[in-house]
């Protein structure tokens, strides 16, 4: 489970996040103006209030209105400063906004599906990863985003970028991290139940460190087991199913193996009910569950479906030895169910040196 | 004088002589004085009653125009993104009975404005004979409407989710009929063949509607053929969303390629395939529906107005009401010349 | 020709039975006619305004306490008191009651209906039946809002956004229905509002007199009629897609979501200048008062309204930054949303000036409307940053749009509000509340307001995103939410005080004299406490402007009121000649 340890390093403050990407700190300038204008406005206004109350308190019911003579220039003053002020701020903001929105030609392009309630990225050469996404630091990267269901937005609170996520319809967002490390993304648009459960990780890491990711995927050398508990972390299964036997949105893990399913194809949970279940979620509804879950065909591969129910069986103690021992062969590279094999033409990662 | 309840009827009724020729009540308020029966207490005065009474019927009918200019706002932002097909389904609509009952509105707008003039010239008989003649027209709209709506349900052009062409409808020399069965395959945009091929699952649909966004990747497509949609001629309940269709298993059921120009009943044009035509008949129904529900108002209305001038309530010196209705009225009238041509002739 | 001999409440031993000699009205409108289906069915504009008071700070209450639900749950990570669907729903549910039906209607249909023909010189507005009218479809609006919580309300957000609430499952069809409905006693509203300004003033009151508390309901009035129709189409559309699946907001049949964006917060954008036009023109009214000073900048402050009402209609992209809507629209909707900051900011320099050279008297009203200027300042300069383009890709749908709102809305509209209705209460009721209590609930609401919000803006540029029913991602944000939840409780009781000081002073409360602020305009200076059920007996000649506090001091005035005698229609005998007018009705001797 991530947790940010970064407080108060990389421009951080009380009101702000650490500055993850090349381009934070320019919206953070903007930002530090306004609110630093607003403050001294404010406790101007503030001290004005005071001193009036206090230098004219009523003294008696008796006290006669003096009349006070309405001067054209204050009047225009306070108009004219604060459209000034207005103004620059402005033209501050939209040029932040426009160096910040339109992302540098050589920007690494990753396909984001926002659905209720995961992310899930695709690489260019196929490869398909969900709930977190590895980037290599110091390179433009470039999300292109469109969402299977209802509106999402995707939002990195310390890259400072934002966007809404639409279905039928693809919307940008980039950015440039220059540290290692890992950074949050949560949903910025209400879309129902499990909206504020819909969190991702960009892990950033070093160019030779993503080419390998690219080249071995998470998996590829882990008993099956250990790939159904990586699974089940990073993937977003966590956001609905418990491994402790507590009742979320769908049933837990825990106790699940060989436990009954009536009026399903396969009568209990067996290897095959768990692949239906992943890979066709509406063929069956537990009773007592809604029909909420998405389809993980063309999310997760072979190694991984097999892993979840590895990872089932040694929960409920019903591990066989081929559950944690690694496979014999090395599986197929990003191989993806339906999408086809990984295109050869790609490059599997990032040349070195650009 | 006691000080009499605000909320009872005024007080005792007296006939005035005013010297204005009317042989109105003239009732005695609160205050002791006279005043004439129409005056609500509390106006001052019958001049400052007229005139709060048409600036309120004006905003009134701004709001009404705010109201139908929304749904024209939505008419044509679909229209920009979807103008082929827009053109496409308005020749569906009888542009003959259209512009009937254009001229049917037209002549009630007549009716009424004379039925006023009769007011204000204390003409009783024309008041009230205009007012009948406003609700005929008004009547005869709606039985064309009628007609109209039952024509395209007929046909099965429903709103919204329901809309299909009923199996076996097509357009022969112009003209909807619903006849022998027709199936046909389209030809895909592009000049290549059908889509008669069997596809794998997992695809996206086809995204890009005219004038969306355009995809920043390329989409996974199927060698830039843009597909052909298929209606199995046996499933007379299909009401394929794009997504099933791009993707639908299910093949052709044996249809033939087809040759363009082979036979003149088969299904041709944007509407018989895209389920989205359904857009512009959904746009229709909602506009014309909303606007004959004004029109049912407005009948009611003139129906009361009518009843009343009978009983001798309106007169040079007060027909408010007739005057508000009538403005009423117009705007109703006016909403259908923007929606005739929009809808019909474009 | 009756004198005044006006004591001073304070030094008047407590009286609750007897008003002050030469106040006591002698008709009631309380009590004139009596009955309850007297009530339901009257036309008199003050006992409207009664009834939507009483509906509203009903609607207020159940707002309330499902917002102090939702900051309970919000108190710690994980779940606290209630899952994740219900907390959908109640917070959907928060804002759909404090939008639609408390704050909308709040100060045009409860201060606005009461106020309006008493501060022009009228005897009711221009259509009292369609008032009446108006009241009847709220109600039913609000009769589709109760269906629609009974069968397990709505969880969309009260934006309604497509398409999750044209797929949802929940009660959205009765809602939207609702909303429509009371859309159209706001429309009604405002249409009677404006034709009574326009056509029903007292002889004298030229538009350079209004009291600017009436220029604000104009104003408010204009965007009422112009921008409700909108919703009205809008929430239609959405109850059609979601019965017929017409598709136009739907993307599988070819709609566009966004289009529901744009139609939604057409209206949505100028109901928050309903919302806080009419608590601008309460302020104008208390800092005149309380300052005993004329409104420092009348013509800008009068026609600064206007400004805003009107150029509320181009800023409705400022919502829908983020939203895939072209960036050169985004600009110049960020441009157009930087004009609109001020004129408010005018308004709250010229009352800031009012006070300079004045007579402050720190009564529960005047605490009020100080509290709006401290708040509504910070609610203004932070719409200036969300508003700005760059930032709001940062700020938007998080909590900092969530604390800018409530300072705008509820330190803003419901902190006035409160003001107004202290300052008005013994008008409308003719008792003294306590002061005491008025004074602890002012304090107890600035200092519990503050505790909730302010630190929501921290939160927000944090990146704590809003309507999230729980914060896995960002458990360090947790003592911060516990500052706001605790907060929230020391603004209940605060707010509490207020509902205990009215219950307590329409059973307890001294019996109020014609006119205990001092006021200058014609509700204060030409009706009782209560007024009359006419209002005025004979049409009102206005010879001075609203805030000509000198009047007072003229003969027979004692500081507190003005030398007119009270105006009872038996009270001394017949009223005095130059004070009436001649409108032609009557007869001649």
């Amino acid at each position: 489970m991530y947790e940010r340890t970064r407080f108060w390093e990389e421009g951080a403050s009380f009101l702000l996040p650490p500055q993850g990407s090349t381009t934070a700190h320019e919206i953070d300038a903007v930002f530090w103006f306004i609110t630093i204008a607003s403050t001294i406005l404010t406790i101007l206004v503030t001290i004005a209030m005071v001193y009036f109350i206090v230098k004219y308190r009523r003294k008696s019911h008796a006290d006669r209105p003096v009349l006070v003579h309405e001067s054209k220039w204050l009047e225009v003053s306070w108009i004219v400063i604060p459209t000034l002020l207005v103004l620059v701020v402005f033209f501050w903001g939209f040029r932040a906004y426009v160096s910040t929105s339109i992302p540098p030609d050589d920007a690494y392009e990753i396909s984001v599906k926002g659905q209720k309630w995961l992310w899930t990225f695709e690489y260019p050469n196929g490869f398909v990863s969900s709930g977190e996404v590895v980037v290599p630091v110091g390179q433009p990267i470039r999300f292109t985003m469109t969402s299977q269901d209802v509106l999402h937005s995707f939002f990195v609170p310390e890259f400072r970028i934002k966007n809404d996520v639409i279905p039928n319809r693809y919307s940008t967002v980039w950015f440039e991290a220059p540290r290692e490390g890992i950074y949050q993304v949560v949903c910025t648009e209400y879309c129902g139940k499990d909206h504020s459960h819909m969190g991702a990780h960009i892990r950033v890491v070093s160019r030779s460190e993503f080419n390998d990711y690219l080249r071995n995927p998470p998996g590829a050398n882990l008993p099956p087991a250990e790939i159904g508990a990586q699974v089940w972390e990073t993937s977003g299964c966590r956001a609905c199913h418990s491994i402790d036997g507590s009742t979320s949105t769908g049933p837990s893990w825990q106790g699940d193996w060989g436990a009954a399913r009536p009026g399903s194809t396969q009568g209990t949970v067996n290897d095959e009910y768990i692949h239906q279940s992943i890979l066709e979620p509406g063929a069956y509804i537990t009773p007592g569950f809604q029909n909420v879950m998405p389809s993980f065909q063309g999310v997760l591969t072979d190694a991984q479906v097999n892993g979840v129910a590895a990872y089932i069986r040694v929960l409920n103690g019903a591990a066989t030895a081929a559950d944690t021992t690694m496979a014999e062969e090395a599986p197929e590279t990003g191989a993806v169910p339906g999408a086809g094999p990984a295109d050869p033409s790609q490059p599997a990662g990032l040349e070195t040196g650009n | 004088m006691a000080h009499p309840n605000p909320e009872d009827s005024h007080g005792d009724a007296a006939h005035g002589a005013h010297g204005d020729g009317h042989d109105d009540l003239y009732l005695v308020g609160h205050d002791g004085q006279l005043h004439p029966a129409y005056l609500q207490h509390h106006f001052v005065s019958a001049q400052q009653q007229f005139e709060a009474s048409k600036l309120g019927m004006w905003l009134f009918l701004v709001t009404e125009i705010l109201l139908f200019g929304g749904m024209f706002v939505a008419y044509s932002i679909y229209r920009a993104w979807y103008p082929s097909l827009f053109e496409d389904a308005s020749l569906q609509l009888n542009t003959t009975l259209g512009a009937l009952n254009t001229l049917v509105l037209l002549l009630s707008s007549l009716t009424v404005a004379w039925a006023i003039r009769g007011a204000q010239t204390d003409n009783r008989r024309v008041l009230f004979w205009n007012l009948i003649a406003t609700v005929a027209l008004a009547g005869t709209f709606m039985v064309v409407k009628y007609f109209e709506y039952e024509h395209k349900f007929h046909l099965g052009i429903f709103p919204g989710q329901s809309f299909e062409y009923a199996p076996g409808t097509t357009r022969v020399n112009g003209e909807l009929v619903e006849g022998t069965r027709a199936v046909a395959l389209l030809p895909a945009e592009e000049g290549a063949e059908h889509g008669a091929e069997g596809r794998d699952g997992g695809h996206e649909p086809t995204v890009g509607a005219v004038g969306q966004l355009q995809p920043a990747v390329p989409v996974e497509s199927h060698d830039g053929r843009t597909e052909a949609i298929v209606l199995p001629p046996d499933d007379p309940g299909a009401n394929l969303s794009p997504a099933e269709h791009v993707t639908g298993e299910g093949g052709t059921l044996g249809a033939e390629p087809h040759e363009a120009g082979e036979e003149h009943n088969e299904r041709e044009g944007p509407i018989f395939s895209d389920p989205r035509a359904g857009v512009f008949f959904s746009i229709y129904y909602v506009m014309t529906g909303i606007h004959g529900l004004h029109v049912i108002i407005g009948m009611i209305a003139i129906s009361i107005l009518a009843y009343r001038s009978r009983k001798g309530v309106y007169s040079s010196v007060y027909y408010t009401p007739v005057e508000n209705v009538g403005l009423y009225w117009h705007v109703v009238d006016i909403i259908w010349i923007f929606l005739f041509p929009l809808m019909y002739l474009i | 020709m009756a004198t005044l001999a006006a004591p001073r409440p304070a030094s008047a031993p407590a009286d609750t039975t007897r008003y002050p000699a030469g106040h006591e009205p002698v008709h009631n409108y309380l009590k004139e006619p009596k009955g309850i289906w007297s009530w339901l069915t009257t036309v008199d504009h003050k006992r409207i305004g009664i009834m939507y008071l009483i509906s509203v700070a009903t609607f207020f209450s159940l707002g309330g306490i499902l917002a102090l639900l939702v900051r309970l749950e919000l108190f710690s990570v994980g779940p606290t008191i209630m899952g994740a669907e219900a907390y959908n729903r109640v917070f959907t549910m928060h804002g759909v009651v404090m939008v639609f039906a408390f704050i909308i209607p709040s100060v045009m249909a409860t201060l606005g209906n009461f106020l309006l023909p008493l501060m022009i010189g009228a005897k009711d507005v221009a259509f009292p039946k369609l008032n009446l009218l108006s009241l009847y479809i709220y109600w039913g609006g609000m009769c589709f809002a109760i269906a629609s919580i009974y069968t397990g309300g709505v969880d969309t957000g009260w934006t309604f956004y497509t398409p999750y609430s044209s797929s949802t499952s929940t009660a959205v069809l009765a809602m939207g229905l609702g909303v429509f409905t009371a859309g159209f006693s706001s429309i009604l509203t405002g249409l009677n509002f404006i034709v009574t300004i326009h056509k029903m003033r007292a002889p004298g009151m030229t538009w350079n007199r209004l009291p600017l508390f009436l220029w604000s309901v104009y104003a408010t009035s204009i965007v009422q009629i112009l921008a409700t129709p909108v919703i009205g189409i809008t929430m239609l559309l959405l109850a059609l897609e979601r019965i017929l699946h017409i598709g136009i907001f739907d993307p599988a049949l070819g709609g566009d979501p966004v289009l529901f964006q744009h139609f939604f917060w057409f209206y949505s954008h100028p109901a928050v200048y309903i919302m806080i036009l009419p608590a601008f023109g309460i302020i104008s009214e208390l800092m005149g008062t309380f300052s005993r000073q004329r409104v420092y900048g009348y013509r800008a402050v009068a026609l600064s309204s206007v400004a805003i009402a009107l150029l509320g209609f181009m800023v409705w992209g400022h919502h829908m930054f983020t939203s895939g809507q072209s960036p050169v629209s985004s600009v110049v909707f960020s441009m157009i949303t930087f004009l609109i900051g001020i004129p408010s900011g005018i308004k709250v320099f010229n009352w800031v000036w009012t006070m300079y050279k004045g007579s402050v008297w720190l009564k529960t009203p005047m605490l009020y409307a100080l509290s709006f200027l401290f708040l509504f300042t910070i609610g203004g300069v932070t719409g200036v940053m969300v508003g700005a383009l760059a930032v709001d890709i940062h700020l938007h749908d998080t909590y900092f749009v969530v604390a800018h709102f409530h300072y705008v809305m509820m330190g803003g509209t419901v902190i006035a509000m409160l003001g107004g209705l202290y300052y008005w209460w013994p008008k409308m009721t003719g008792r003294l509340y306590n002061e005491r209590l008025g004074q602890i609930s002012a304090i107890l609401v600035f200092f519990g307001f503050n505790m909730t919000f302010l630190i929501q803006f921290v939160m927000g540029s944090q990146g704590m995103p809003r309507r999230y029913y729980d914060y896995p991602d960002m458990p360090w944000l947790e003592p911060l939410h516990r500052i706001s939840t605790i907060g929230s409780w020391i603004l209940a009781a605060g707010l509490l005080c207020t509902l205990i000081n009215g219950l307590w002073s329409l059973k307890r409360g001294k019996l109020a004299p014609g006119n205990p602020w001092g006021g200058a305009t014609l509700e204060w200076t030409h009706a009782t406490s209560p007024p009359d059920p006419h209002n005025f007996a004979r049409t009102p000649l206005v010879t001075h402007g609203p805030y000509d506090y000198e009047v007072l001091f003229g003969a027979g005035g004692d500081g507190h009121s003005s030398g007119a005698p009270v105006p009872n229609v038996e009270v001394g005998g017949p009223q005095e000649a130059e004070k009436s007018i001649d409108d032609g009705t009557r007869q001649p001797t």
